[in-house]
């Protein structure tokens, strides 16, 4: 099927990504830039075209409409994005302004005859569903799922289109989350912790078998997000990871967090809870208290 | 003085659902819910009322079974409840996004909050899709909120940073659970949630089209393939020094 593709993509890697994403299609993709975009950081990428909204709004959530009509305009097929946070909100507006179906973080891209296939997880993870839409559609693209392409070298012409000036959101500061934060998906191993700790000072003895280990040290949603005591989490959410050791302490296993670590060669979990679902997506579990167990296995390590 | 209109979605719990050794999937003993996240977005929708002067609705589209859901979401604190029966429809995003955009034209109301995603579908497009609709603006992932004059003042947890937005109403917000905590609802609200009115509108009245184009082509389950294995022992040390020896023979010490 020879489909008319645009891009969304808030950076040059995620835009890469978009570019891999696209060849099921065997077409071209051309690419939308918003507001402060700069288009000779998106050049050479590999897209047909580059469609740049101008406009003073530095926020590119407040082009979604225009990218709506600039897309209609061109009779795009499908309007194609990396699901970071922005990515996705402009992706489900673009489809609520054209009233066409979407699909959310798909990890896998098909082109039929007719129709695009794209799969999906739902239930927290739990589950695989597999979707097919015909006519107009909208993907956003998981985040990792597609390797960034290398560059194609040519410079793609640039068209600038008024993006006009929806300022009913003002942006009016900026705080930069806390820097220096390791990136998980990178690790090699990485000790994950969990609400099994109650207090910020406990996260020593994480610590201390992480060095041991070699490992970086990871967690769970609720540490990240209502205790603030790590800028990143594990999980659907949060990054999938890849190591080749996952070590868990107090952590319970929800279906949420574990799909974050599928990719692990080996998954280590302890929790006191016998009952809890870590124990049924591990490979070696101890159940028992986490500091006991963590005292008496740091003299064997070293 | 504003009316306030929260998502209330009823969903199968996604614990309950079990994956059979050919992956194919079993819901047949899942028990339905609200869904998690919608908890904190309502108790935000009660706060948010009280602030601008109005009531804050819930809406649940769904099948009729999903009228349960009323019930709970008035315990939680919410003046009114609405069921919008969309039959067959279902309560994807695209279709709730329609559903809300509806009663807020409907009832006059100003603001409309959701969850950052349903615990089900997890699709995160309501907001953006029901802003869409009403060509209202939208932010999504809130984790702080305060009603001013005709505005909002919120954070929002972005992608590398925290931005501090005003956004004028009428708006369609997205809150995050951190935004606030929801509370366990006392007896005294759930008597109290008897007395609420809750009500019932048909998804075709208020002029809900389904989903056409799209069909979901299979469904399947995940079936871990880890060893789980449990590490017994007599003592700690005993458990530890096993553990210790796994994790040499495994390769990754
Ligand atoms: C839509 C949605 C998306 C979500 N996304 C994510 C996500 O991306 N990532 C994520 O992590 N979560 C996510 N969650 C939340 C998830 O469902 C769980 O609530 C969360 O993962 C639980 O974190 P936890 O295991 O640290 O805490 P808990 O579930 O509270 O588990 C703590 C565990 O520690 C054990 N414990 C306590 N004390 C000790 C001790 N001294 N020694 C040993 N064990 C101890 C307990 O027995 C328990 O097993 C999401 C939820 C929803 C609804």
């Amino acid at each position: 099927m020879m489909t008319k593709i645009h891009v969304y993509a808030s950076s040059p890697e995620l835009a890469a990504e978009a570019i891999t994403a696209a060849a099921a299609f065997g077409a071209q993709p051309a690419l939308i830039l918003t507001g402060n975009q700069n288009p000779a950081d998106f050049a050479e990428l590999g897209f047909s075209e580059i469609v740049h909204l101008t406009g003073a709004n530095p926020l590119p959530e407040c082009y979604a409409k225009q990218i709506a009509t600039a897309l209609r305009a061109d009779d795009s097929q499908l309007f194609l994005v990396p699901g970071d946070l922005t990515g996705r909100d402009i992706a489900a507006r673009v489809a609520g302004y054209l009233g066409c179906p979407m699909v959310s973080e798909a990890f896998d891209l098909a082109a039929g005859p007719d129709a695009i296939q794209a799969s999906r997880l739902t239930y927290g993870g739990a589950v695989v569903q597999r979707q097919q839409i015909t006519g107009r559609a909208v993907v956003s693209i998981a985040p990792g799922a597609f390797e960034a392409a290398a560059p194609s070298g040519a410079a793609a012409p640039v068209k600038t289109i008024d993006g006009g000036s929806d300022d009913r959101v003002t942006l009016v500061a900026t705080h930069p989350k806390e820097q220096g934060a390791v990136d998980l998906t990178k690790a090699d191993k990485v000790v994950c912790v969990g609400m099994g700790f109650s207090a910020k000072e406990e996260l020593d003895t994480a610590y201390r078998l992480a060095k041991a280990l070699g490992a970086e040290v990871g967690c769970t949603r609720p540490l990240a997000e209502t205790n603030h005591w790590f800028p990143g989490y594990i999980g659907i959410s949060g990054d999938q990871i890849a190591p080749k050791l996952y070590f868990s302490l107090g952590v319970s296993g929800q279906v949420q967090h574990t799909v974050g670590i599928r990719g692990a060669k080996l998954v280590v979990a302890c929790s006191k809870d016998a009952a809890a679902p870590i124990f049924q997506n591990c490979d070696y579990g101890v159940v028992g208290d986490l500091f006991e167990l963590t005292e008496a296995l740091l003299p064997q390590l070293s | 003085m504003t009316d306030v209109i929260v998502g209330c979605k009823w969903v199968l719990d996604e614990a309950d659902v079990r994956v059979q050794a050919d992956q194919s999937v079993d819901f047949s003993l899942a028990k339905s819910k609200i869904s998690e996240y919608d908890k904190n977005a309502i108790e935000a929708a009660v706060q948010l009322a009280q602030q601008l002067g109005g009531k804050a609705v819930g809406v649940t589209a769904g099948p009729a079974t999903a009228k349960k859901a009323l019930t709970e979401a008035l315990t939680r604190g919410l003046d009114e409840a609405v069921l919008v029966d969309t039959g067959d429809a279902g309560s994807s995003a695209q279709i709730a996004a329609q559903v809300l955009a509806a009663e807020a034209r409907e009832r006059g109301a100003e603001l409309i909050v959701v969850a950052e995603g349903s615990s089900d579908d997890y699709a995160r497009q309501t907001p953006s899709r029901a802003g869409a609709i009403l060509d209202w603006p939208v932010v999504t992932a809130v984790s702080g909120f305060a009603a001013a004059e005709g505005q909002l003042k919120v954070s929002r947890a972005a992608d590398d940073a925290v931005q501090e937005l005003t956004v004028t109403l009428p708006a369609v917000i997205s809150v995050l659970p951190e935004a606030c905590d929801a509370p366990i609802p006392s007896l005294k609200a759930a008597l109290a949630a008897k007395k609420k009115p809750a009500s019932e509108q048909s998804g075709a009245d208020l002029g809900v089209t389904p989903v056409a184009n799209a069909t979901t082509t299979s469904v399947t389950g995940y079936a871990s393939e880890r060893q789980c294995v449990l590490v017994e022992g007599d003592s700690m040390a005993e458990k530890a020094a096993k553990l210790a020896a796994i994790l040499k023979k495994e390769g990754v010490l």
